[in-house]
């Protein structure tokens, strides 16, 4: 009885091109975009499931519930490889590259938006310019520079150039944000009789707080996955940075994939968390426009 | 006889600038010293032969110049490396986040879940997903081959990355995973920056969709479309880190990159010179590709 109410619904005889374009373009579409999202988060899975498994299995087992979870990988990493010290290297520079950038754009952004300087125009059309002709090269000369004062192989020498390279994106975005503050609030406090510096460090950098966490935000990124300018600056181990660690688990003619992808899960981490925590931040800044992550 | 009132508000209108200046200066020394020393210099060094130790750099003049455009068979194959990874960056992944975006514009069901599940890759070093991707093309345990043979297709196996012919592609491929993310969100904010009511219009106007989508959307977006052209080949053309963990250039030449190139040159073979004409001639060719781009783009567009 039942089997034929079906039939009354949907009859067999349907033409196949018919069935074909019942099938909903939303529903397409949905399953499309689906599988893309799969397509972006499934290296990671793997990445994350390699890391717990063993030698062996790592190389043939392609399930990505691994049978003996070896955790062991990861204490393995973090102690054989030395890898605490490149971890608590990165995010030294991290935290200090990315605060030396959110003073000195702030600071710059401000004169820039709002101080009366004679050639200011030129000096940030000079600074923004930068951005549009890269010469990739230029990182010889800035190793040239670094070794004529002794700072290769320094974390100050480092850190300098990482901290000017971050600076005319984030004076980019400070200053616009400057420029939408109402002037009204710093002519009230200067007639309070505040100070210049005051009024920016009272007044502007609270109300512009937006603008510089996504400063913050985009410059530790860039900072903590920095891997060509540590290439140059560094031979010695103990103060590599995590991204330069990493080759450490690259064999010469064979590497233990389980333990690179834990090496390279460690890596991966601190900024998954930062993208976890930011993300919406983060989004709404690239959708904003002007900024690479 | 200057008064000693003007003389005093002149003086201080000079401490005026000069506390502005404080303001500036940190920006100024860091970007002097740091950014535009080493772009200067740069230009500089490509007129000298120097290996790094003599006391005294040799003036060449233009010979580097010369060498290069006529001997230097690595360093053109690199350039062309970089053309192709640009090609494929602007045709493959531009299209291919475009067509997203206009899904998910159009109303999907998840839409904030996809714009931060595609923004995850673009996040990651360039190591690690280097790291990662190498271990999916494995030939030996790589996932990829696996796939490939689970749903019927064994005879596309590769060893993708020792490969000559797909040695290229399969870093491209990677490195367009880990950036279209990036695009999509900027498309997707243009595409919701142009107001329904112009939409509407042509729809009362009788447009059908494929109209409004070339007579209206794209144009629309021209400009857009011109800046993440710009920055989708300068990426592709400074691709370093990705393919240093991928394949470091090989096999043979195959993946070879400029800057990878230029490094050799200068830390290897210690060219100090040589490498700077290199990027020398290099920043050229990115200046003059942006200043054609933004040039086709603005005789182009008609609103």
């Amino acid at each position: 009885m039942n089997k034929n109410l079906y039939q009354i619904d949907l009859p067999e005889e349907i033409p196949l091109r018919e069935r074909l374009s019942r099938i909903s373009p939303t529903f397409i579409k949905e399953t499309f975009l689906l599988l893309v999202a799969l397509i972006c988060l499934f290296p990671l899975m793997w990445m994350i499931s390699t890391s717990l498994k063993s030698t062996s299995e790592a190389f043939t087992s392609y399930s990505l519930i691994p049978k003996a979870w070896k955790f062991s990988n990861y204490m393995e990493a973090w102690r054989q490889a030395d890898f605490a010290r490149y971890f608590v290297n990165s995010l030294f520079y991290t935290v200090i590259v990315t605060l030396s950038v959110w003073i000195i754009s702030s600071l710059g952004a401000y004169a820039f938006a709002r101080l009366e300087i004679p050639g200011k125009k030129v000096i940030f059309y000079i600074i923004i310019g930068s951005l549009m002709v890269p010469i990739p090269g230029s990182f010889i000369q800035l190793y040239l520079l670094m070794n004529k004062y002794h700072l290769t192989d320094t974390r100050l020498g480092y850190m300098l150039p990482l901290i000017s390279g971050g600076l005319a994106t984030s004076i980019f975005i400070m200053k616009s944000f400057f420029e939408g503050i109402p002037k009204e609030f710093e002519e009230a406090a200067r007639i309070d009789g505040c100070s210049k510096f005051g009024i920016f460090s009272k007044i502007m950098i609270p109300l512009s707080r937006p603008a510089w966490a996504t400063v913050m935000i985009f410059t530790a990124l860039a900072t903590w996955n920095d891997y060509l300018w540590a290439l140059i600056m560094f031979s010695r181990k103990e103060r590599m940075p995590i991204q330069v660690g990493l080759q450490v688990f690259q064999g010469q003619y064979f590497t233990k994939y389980e333990m690179l992808m834990a090496g390279t899960a460690i890596a991966a981490l601190p900024v998954i968390l930062l993208y976890i925590v930011f993300q919406r931040h983060i989004i709404a800044g690239v959708m904003a426009g002007g900024i690479k992550g | 006889m200057p008064t000693a009132r003007s003389i005093r508000s002149k003086w201080q209108k000079v401490t005026d600038y000069l506390g502005n200046y404080l303001f500036l200066l940190p920006v100024v020394v860091f970007f002097s010293a740091f950014s535009l020393y080493p772009i200067i210099r740069t230009f500089h060094m490509s007129l000298y032969k120097w290996d790094g130790m003599a006391p005294v750099m040799e003036w060449v003049g233009l010979r580097n110049f010369r060498l290069i455009f006529t001997t230097d068979r690595i360093w053109w194959i690199s350039m062309w490396n970089a053309v192709k990874f640009a090609l494929l960056g602007v045709i493959i992944m531009q299209s291919f986040s475009l067509i997203l975006a206009f899904m998910v514009d159009r109303g999907a069901k998840a839409a904030g879940f996809y714009k931060v599940v595609f923004y995850i890759p673009t996040i990651l070093s360039a190591m690690v997903v280097g790291y990662i991707w190498k271990w999916i093309y494995d030939p030996y345990g790589g996932i990829l081959n696996h796939l490939l043979s689970m749903i019927g297709l064994p005879h596309l196996t590769k060893a993708w990355l020792s490969d000559p012919s797909y040695s290229l592609i399969s870093v491209s491929i990677a490195s367009m995973w880990s950036g279209f993310g990036y695009s999509f969100l900027y498309f997707l904010a243009a595409l919701k920056g142009i107001s329904q009511e112009i939409y509407e219009a042509a729809r009362v106007d009788g447009a059908r969709s494929w109209q409004v989508l070339t007579r209206i959307t794209l144009p629309m977006l021209r400009p857009v479309i011109t800046v993440i052209t710009i920055l989708t080949i300068l990426g592709a053309m400074q691709l370093f880190p990705l393919v240093a963990a991928m394949t470091n250039g090989g096999p043979g030449f195959s993946t070879q990159v400029p800057v990878m190139t230029i490094y050799t040159e200068c830390f290897k073979n210690h060219n100090y010179g040589y490498a700077g004409a290199m990027s020398v001639i290099f920043g050229l060719i990115l200046l003059v590709i942006s200043l054609v781009q933004i040039e086709f783009s603005k005789r182009y567009t008609y609103y």
